[in-house]
C-alpha cells in the first residue's frame, strides 16, 4: 500500500530516465506537502528491454537528497522476480527451490513404515506447496510465450513431489508416479488455472487495461 | 469504490478484487504493450517510510470532503480521529499521555481504506 511505481515508455534511455527524474522529485514534493516522506535508500531502478546488451543507465536523485540507483540484473517487486525481457526464469527458479526445500523438510514428517498417508502427503502438497511454486504464473503462462525453461523446472519440482508422496524409487517414470499420486501434470493444470485466470480478470471492474 | 470516482483506477493496493497479481499482470502487460510500439519501460519503485503512523487527519479530512462524501460521515471520521493520546512503555518506565494528531491505528480494520483514500490526490495529479 505504501509502495509506489512510476513507469516510463520511451525509444531514448536517456529520454525515460530525465522524465523519471522529473516524475520522482515532483511526486516527493507533493508527498512532503501531504506529510509523507520518501525512502530514498529503498527506491529502485528497472529497465525492461528486448535489446541483447542493454545500457543499463542509473539515475542520480541527488537533487532529492538520494543516492545514484543502479538497475539489478534482476527486480523484486511484490514477490514477483522481474528479469529485463520478461522471460521469468529466475522467478521460476527461485519458487521451484523454495517448493523443494519445502519437500525436503516435509519428508521429516514420516518414513516408511509410519507416519502420514498418501493421500495425506497429496493434500499437503496441493495445498501448501503447489500453491507456492506456481505464484504468479499468469505473468509468464500464456499463448506464444517461450516457457519451456519454466515449465521444467516446475516438472522437475512436481516429480520429486510425487516420488515423495508414492515412495517409488527415483528412477521411476514422472508420468507414471504423477498418476499413482493422482496429480495433474503441471502444463495442464497451468491451462485449467489459466482459463479461470482469465475469466477473473474479466470479471474484474474498470481494470485500466488495454489489449496489445 | 473506483466505479464511483472515489479512487483512481492506477490504485491497486488496499482494495478488493485488485491482488498482487494483478499489479503484476498490469505491469507486464504495459511493458509489452510497450515493446510493440518499439519502446522499452523504465520503472522507478519507491516506498513511503512510516505510511500508517505518519497520516495526518486535518489532510484526511480534506481528502475524505474532496472525494464527495457527506458531511456526516466526515464529521465520523473527524471524531473518531480526535482525543487520540500515546504512551510509551519501556520495563517499569511510563510516560505521560500526549495528544497524537497523526497516524491511523495498524490495527484499524478502517486503515486501508482511509490510507488509500488520503493517497487519492497524490495519485490524481498528472
Amino acid at each position: 500500500m505504501d509502495d509506489g511505481l512510476l513507469i516510463s515508455q520511451e525509444k531514448s534511455y536517456s529520454l525515460s530516465s530525465s522524465f523519471l527524474l522529473f516524475s520522482y522529485n515532483i511526486m516527493s514534493k507533493i508527498l512532503i506537502d501531504a506529510g509523507l516522506v520518501m525512502e530514498h535508500s529503498k527506491t529502485e531502478l528497472f529497465h525492461f528491454t528486448r535489446a541483447h546488451h542493454p545500457p543499463n543507465p542509473s539515475i542520480d536523485l541527488s537533487s532529492v537528497g538520494g543516492p545514484v540507483i543502479s538497475p539489478k540484473p534482476i527486480w523484486q517487486y511484490l514477490g514477483f522476480y522481474f528479469d529485463c525481457r520478461l522471460n521469468f526464469n529466475y522467478h521460476t527458479h527461485f519458487y521451484a527451490t523454495k517448493c523443494l526445500s519445502t519437500l525436503s523438510t516435509m519428508k521429516m514428517l514420516d518414513n516408511s513404515s509410519r507416519g502420514l498417508l498418501p493421500i495425506q502427503k497429496r493434500l499437503l502438497y496441493r495445498t501448501c506447496i503447489l500453491l507456492i511454486a506456481l505464484y504468479g504464473f499468469q505473468l509468464w503462462f500464456f499463448k506464444g510465450a517461450p516457457i519451456v525453461k519454466n515449465i521444467t523446472e516446475l516438472k522437475k519440482m512436481q516429480q520429486r513431489a510425487a516420488l515423495w508422496i508414492t515412495g517409488a524409487f527415483r528412477t521411476s517414470l514422472s508420468e507414471g508416479i504423477e498418476a499413482i499420486a493422482g496429480l495433474i501434470p503441471i502444463t495442464l493444470h497451468l491451462c485449467k488455472l489459466n482459463g479461470r485466470h482469465h475469466l477473473h480478470y474479466v470479471s474484474i471492474p474498470h481494470m485500466p487495461l488495454t489489449p496489445y | 469504490m473506483t466505479a464511483n470516482g472515489f479512487l483512481d483506477p492506477n490504485q491497486l493496493g488496499g482494495i478488493r478484487q485488485r491482488s498482487t497479481t494483478d499489479a503484476g499482470v498490469y505491469l507486464t502487460h504495459i511493458i509489452r504493450t510497450g515493446w510493440l510500439r518499439q519502446c522499452h519501460t523504465s520503472v522507478i519503485a519507491f516506498d513511503i517510510a512510516q505510511f500508517f503512523p505518519s497520516l495526518n487527519h486535518e489532510f484526511l479530512s480534506i481528502c475524505l470532503k474532496k472525494v464527495g462524501l457527506n458531511t456526516n460521515v466526515v464529521g465520523f471520521f473527524n471524531s473518531y480521529h480526535s482525543n487520540h493520546s500515546t504512551t510509551y512503555t519501556w520495563n517499569n518506565f511510563s510516560s505521560p499521555a500526549f495528544n497524537t494528531n497523526i497516524s491511523v491505528g495498524q490495527s484499524s480494520a478502517l486503515s486501508p481504506i482511509l490510507s488509500t483514500i488520503y493517497l487519492t490526490p497524490v495519485i490524481k495529479i498528472d
